[in-house]
């Protein structure tokens, strides 16, 4: 009996897989594509996404369509921003810097309804995914460091930042 | 614009900025790309893997369960063996050979000790004495082909906690007897009668 399960299980994990690579693949492939712009190297990040997304299948609720799709935006932006800075590792080339290239889908076209989203959407990403795993998705620090290879404390801090800049950022734009 | 940024403000507008920004999203069928057979053979190697994982794990979880399984049924086994090698005393006993649960007087007069204490399968005895050289003997039997070994015209009845005792009273030596559960109980001594008695109620409850 509890082989049986364990066997379903399996098959189950393997279908979720299969169902998020077959579904979404496409859309990772285009936010990877925004950061990297070569076809290659973002084919490249969509891979390693997806071996970091099959660590935290349990983590994915299928039933919950834009939570899984945002979930799996936010780990391909990372990955696709870690692959570029090891690319550009030797001009030393920041995550600020980094993030200037994902303009197509920060929303500096001001087309957000709001003004708080536009401020959000332009937070460097390296602070933003924290902030919407922490914040909209409801991880706790340590699973958010395990998602995305960092420390716990690393976490902390970053969230601590991204709020100090979040903060800061309409005197900036204001200036 | 001012606000202030703190887990309240966070958690109320992030989700919000996340469903905006998966609108700026094109939908899937849309996005045409054609990936290259090296992205589709690390894929096909990765979905192997994750059976492959998947496979790993389980029987792993398998072994984990099956071990508690085991354990279960051993400490149940050996519990069970335990319990048939060793008669477990609910309370106020010790363990003895197999043959009965004893028990014991859990009131004890003032100034008395245990001076001894032996039991095996037909009978459970204890020894209390104390300065004055006064002795109590209580004894515990289970009840086989013999009876209560009383003259019944020479004995008193009294009830205790619902069972009937008889009370043998020869010189200064005072004899309480009685059936319950399937032993015959003898409380004797040279002390007062009461309290015999009190220890007789106190082996009852």
């Amino acid at each position: 009996m509890i082989l049986c399960f364990n066997i379903v299980e399996t098959l189950e994990e393997k279908r979720k897989f299969e169902k998020l690579y077959m579904q979404y693949r496409k859309m990772m492939y285009y936010v990877a594509y925004g950061i990297l712009k070569d076809s290659y190297r973002s084919e490249d990040a969509v891979h390693q996404a997806f071996i970091k997304v099959m660590h935290h299948l349990d983590k994915i609720d299928e039933s919950n369509v834009d939570r899984t799709k945002a979930f799996l935006v936010l780990i391909t932006e990372h990955t696709a921003i870690d692959l570029y800075r090891k690319l550009k590792r030797e001009t030393m080339l920041s995550y600020e810097e980094a993030s200037q290239y994902i303009g197509a889908i920060s929303g500096e076209n001001g087309s957000y309804d709001h003004e708080i989203y536009d401020v959000i959407a332009k937070l460097p990403l390296h602070y933003r995914t924290i902030l919407m795993l922490k914040y909209a998705h409801g991880y706790k620090d340590e699973e958010i460091a395990t998602l995305l290879d960092m420390t716990s404390s690393n976490v902390r801090q970053r969230i601590s930042r991204a709020k100090r800049k979040l903060q800061q950022m309409p005197d900036e734009q204001e200036g | 614009m001012k606000y202030q940024v703190d887990d309240e403000f966070l958690y109320k507008y992030m989700l919000q900025a996340e469903e905006s920004m998966l609108k700026q999203l094109p939908e899937e069928e849309t996005i045409c790309h054609e990936f290259s057979n090296e992205f589709s053979e690390n894929m096909n190697e990765l979905l192997r893997q994750e059976k492959k994982k998947g496979l790993k794990k389980n029987t792993l979880r398998v072994v984990r369960i099956a071990a508690v399984f085991l354990a279960v049924f051993l400490a149940v086994k050996s519990w069970a063996f335990i319990r048939e090698r060793f008669q477990v005393m609910p309370d106020k006993t010790t363990y003895i050979p197999s043959g009965f649960v004893t028990r014991q007087p859990v009131y004890i007069p003032k100034g008395f000790t245990v001076l001894e204490q032996q039991g095996d399968e037909k009978e459970y005895r204890i020894e209390y004495g104390n300065e004055f050289q006064q002795t109590i003997q209580y004894c515990q039997r289970p009840l086989g082909e013999e009876e209560l070994d009383f003259d019944s015209e020479k004995a008193d009845v009294i009830g205790i906690e619902g069972n009937q005792v008889f009370v043998e009273r020869r010189e200064d030596h005072i004899q309480l007897c009685w059936e319950e559960e399937g032993c015959i109980y003898t409380i004797a001594g040279n002390v007062d009668e009461s309290e015999l008695v009190k220890m007789c109620r106190s082996v009852m409850e």
